[in-house]
């Protein structure tokens, strides 16, 4: 069972191939902006060295959000056309809970711009507060005493990432799968209407 | 051996895939229209845009391999829509493509939209050069000589709006929503020349300019209102188009006097509006040497069929690239 990974909804590019319960090559890079021009080149490196062949790819997962938009969006045209026309299953994760890396009491942070942040909490992958949108005064109220991940200097502290690769393989319970491939869309948390040109 | 294409479109508000083959024979054409929903906003919002492509792209791949009745393995190359276009529309798009050339390993060539507006037409006549391709729509007006297959040279462009934008604008101004187009040629027909509007006028030759024609109807409006003068639509509708349109035929008269190329193309969604097709008609009268082509309604509004008919021109001169190309919002088409 080969298992491809992508998470391209924050400022780094995570790609994985999994075999069974381990990963057998895995990349993960800070390349803000960047992912859509390198995520084919890290593909392409990844199936050369663990020697596969894309067709072989079993079964795909992805972070669907909430993140960057068009970010989010990579991974998950990738994922949609490959399982669509390879008629293998698809599973998302939420992007705060593949963050909290499957560590016990967990918030992650991410910044969502305009002195706003998602904030979610989990413990061991299992939701405790569901991914929302906050002003960072709010977040601060929130975090309590649980251990904290993310984009941290948001609330003054150092920004800490977990190894996605493995918080992919460690979360492998809390997987979703899609069952309708076509209507699957990133969890935005957003309106659209919010970037109406006045 | 016949040549298989499939292409993909997400440069603005359609999400469509088409398998061509040959060239010119449609065997699929899926079109996923987001209109009704930009209707609602009175234009096209990039974000809800790029929200629907997400929604919508392996929908339309998949319906246009199986309404073509063909194997993605027997696919010889992808073409996608590399620019002009909104960004975050385009990386779907452009995502889409290169999965599945990375998956069948296929060849992938990245398009520039305006060359498939006007290989478009080669669905319907066989394009003969030199070619001058008048090319109009709610994002370009453009003049663009071809010497040869796939050789563009932009000689004339817009200084500030395209006229599709105008067309929307002055339709906003006279409460006829989004898209403006077909709104203003159709109340148009009922206008008369009861009103003036300045003629822009441009320093190069063959360029555009439209902003200061939907200030003049601003203007024009404004000024009935204060002396409390009916404001009659139909006629402002009427001079606007044909004062716009004027500006089209008289630089692409020129252009043909100029370059005397052999055949002259309208490209792209404006090229469906009636009264510019008979403006047209007319001109070609006096160059009985020059083949006109105006293509039907069907290929002048974006569509993958159009991008896959360039693709096989470029896939004839194996302007393949490597699949860390990225979306281009701005792109020129001059350039490789
Ligand atoms: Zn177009």
């Amino acid at each position: 069972m080969i298992t491809l990974c992508i998470d391209t909804s924050h400022k780094y590019l995570t790609v994985a191939l999994l075999k069974d319960y381990e990963i057998l090559v895995s990349f993960q890079e800070e390349c803000f902006k960047k992912q859509s021009e390198k995520v084919f080149v890290v593909l392409n490196d990844l199936c050369l060295k663990a020697n596969i062949n894309p067709l072989d790819i079993n079964e795909v997962v992805i972070s669907k959000g909430p993140g960057s938009y068009t970010g989010v969006r990579i991974a998950m045209s990738i994922a949609k056309v490959m399982c669509t026309l390879n008629n293998i299953p698809l599973y998302t994760l939420n992007t705060l809970q593949l963050y909290s890396a499957n560590i016990e009491n967990c918030a992650v942070i991410m910044d969502a711009r305009s002195n706003r942040a998602y904030i979610g909490i989990y413990n061991k992958g299992n939701t405790i507060l569901k991914s929302t949108v906050y002003e960072i005064n709010i977040i601060k109220e929130l975090i309590g005493d649980n251990f904290l991940v993310g984009d941290l200097s948001l609330i003054d502290k150092e920004d800490f990432y977990p190894n996605i690769s493995k918080a992919f393989l460690d979360l492998r319970p809390c997987w979703e799968k899609v069952e309708n491939i076509h209507t699957l869309t990133p969890e935005y948390l957003k309106e659209a209407t919010t970037y109406m040109k006045k | 051996m016949s040549k298989y294409i499939l292409a993909l479109e997400s440069s603005c508000d359609e999400t469509a895939c088409a398998i061509i083959k040959d060239n010119t024979e449609i065997l699929s054409n899926v079109v996923s229209s987001q209109i009704n929903v930009h209707k609602l906003y009175g234009g096209v919002v990039p974000e809800v845009a790029s929200r629907i492509h997400i929604e919508n792209i392996s929908l339309v791949i998949e319906e246009a391999l199986k309404e073509a009745n063909i194997d993605i393995k027997d696919i010889d190359a992808i073409g996608i829509t590399q620019g002009p276009g909104l960004i975050g529309s385009l990386h779907v798009g452009v995502q889409a493509a290169k999965t599945i050339a990375w998956l069948y390993n296929k060849p992938i060539i990245p398009i520039h939209h305006i060359a498939g507006h006007i290989y478009a037409n080669s669905f319907v006549d066989t394009l003969e050069f030199p070619l001058l391709a008048l090319v109009v729509s709610g994002g370009h007006t453009e003049l663009v000589m071809m010497e040869e297959d796939y050789e563009f040279e932009v000689i004339g462009t817009t200084q500030d709006d395209a006229i599709g934008e105008a067309y929307d604008k002055v339709a906003r101004l006279l409460g006829l929503g989004y898209p403006g187009g077909p709104a203003i040629d159709n109340l148009a027909k009922s206008g008369k020349a009861n009103y003036k509007l300045p003629i822009p006028k441009v320093d190069k030759p063959y360029d555009f300019s439209f902003s200061g024609l939907k200030s003049a109807v601003m203007q024009l409006i404004n000024r009935l209102k204060k002396n409390n003068e009916e404001i009659i639509d139909a006629d402002i509708a009427y001079i606007f188009q044909e004062t716009a349109l004027s500006l089209l035929v008289n630089n692409t008269k020129k252009a043909l006097n100029d370059f005397k190329p052999k055949h002259l193309v309208l490209a792209g969604g404006v090229a469906a509006n009636s009264r510019l097709r008979e403006l047209m008609q007319e001109l070609i009268k006096d160059y009985p040497d020059i083949k006109l082509t105006i293509p039907p309604l069907w290929c002048c509004t974006d569509n993958a069929a159009m991008i896959g008919a360039a693709t096989s021109i470029a896939y004839d001169k194996k302007m393949f690239k490597d699949l860390d190309f990225s979306a281009r919002p701005s792109m020129d088409i001059e350039m490789r």
